[in-house]
């Protein structure tokens, strides 16, 4: 029987790179998470359930509304009775703006996608998870948990959540054979680099050993690494990719 | 002993690990060996069992044999003698 996967934020970027290279293994099931339908998604998941004769079924809800959340997932767990990965990838950046010029409610919003929901959506999964005992949940964190200068406050701040939850969960999950770890990239090149001012992103270019932008897939790669038996040793670890910033 | 009942009872027992002499009635969570990481095996025992999905609330309500019963209730899932 193959894999039950469940991937939020599927339809662009480091996301919708994951989810292609999920959909590569054979007689997987993948719940693809979007926050609503669109044409171009639908073309996309049809193009891939032909290429891989897998099942992709999609999944919508707005990871800012809880009780939507819960219902679309519930629903989920009621017709999948064992979720073997959860990969909490979806989050978004604000505009750029320093902390005294942030409301508290953008502030809060931020949270709620970046961290709350995936706190949620973690809680309902972990529980089917752990009925089977067995499990494995990829975060996508972000180096800006570390290099606190490369992105704004509520975005800093929720991402460093990520990477205390991937610890605090990988401890607390592992007596049910449940791994937890995350990923934390460094500047991809996504739509999400379009909310950056160019000047920041330059310098954060070259500020990485290999000088350039990361690709999806170089992030993708290692999130189906940590999801898989090949690395049933490694828990609780945040791990960059970043280019090289990091040792720089 | 309705079989409810004695799911019910056989999912505490094997769920906690529990021996036969334990009075249930009086059982609360902290007692004995019902730590967290055994609460959730229990609770997933009897979500498995009765085919339900208890809500995030009642998994943390559910802090007795006593109390569980009532929760189960809410469920749809009677336990009686």
């Amino acid at each position: 029987m193959g894999r039950n996967v469940i991937i939020t934020g599927t339809s662009s970027g480091i996301g919708k790179s994951i989810l292609e290279e999920f959909s590569k293994e054979k007689d997987i099931t993948i719940i693809a998470h979007a926050r609503k339908p669109s044409p171009q998604f639908e073309l996309l998941l049809k193009n891939l359930n032909r290429e891989n004769e897998n099942l992709i079924i999609p999944v919508y809800f707005d990871l800012i509304n809880a009780e939507h959340l819960t219902g679309q997932i519930n629903n989920v767990l009621k017709a999948y009775k064992k979720i073997d990965v959860l990969v909490n990838n979806a989050g978004m950046i604000q505009p750029n703006s320093s902390f005294l010029m942030t409301s508290l409610d953008t502030i809060k919003e931020s949270f709620q996608i970046n961290f709350f929901s995936q706190v949620l959506l973690t809680q309902l999964v972990a529980r089917s998870m752990i009925r089977n005992r067995i499990g494995n949940i990829v975060n996508i964190a972000s180096i800006a948990a570390f290099d606190v200068t490369t992105a704004q406050f509520e975005y800093v701040t929720s991402k460093a959540a990520i990477v205390a939850m991937t610890m605090k969960l990988a401890i607390e999950l592992a007596p049910f054979g449940i791994r937890c770890n995350a990923v934390a990239p460094g500047l991809i090149k996504t739509k999400m680099l379009e909310n950056m001012e160019k000047e920041l992103k330059n310098n954060l270019c070259h500020q990485a050993a290999l000088n350039r932008l990361g690709m999806p897939e170089e992030i993708s790669k290692l999130v189906y690494f940590l999801a898989s038996k090949d690395s049933s040793f490694i828990n609780g670890q945040t791990i960059r990719v970043d280019g090289g910033r990091g040792v720089i | 002993m309705s079989n409810n009942w004695k799911i019910y009872e056989q999912a505490f027992k094997e769920g906690l690990n529990i021996n036969e002499s334990i009075d249930l009635e009086t059982f609360k969570y902290r007692d004995y060996s019902w730590d967290s990481v055994a609460h959730m095996i229990l609770i997933s025992m009897l979500e498995d069992a009765f085919n339900i999905q208890l809500e995030t609330d009642d998994v943390i309500d559910f802090n007795s044999y006593v109390k569980g019963k009532e929760i189960l209730l809410k469920y749809g899932v009677t336990i009686e003698r």
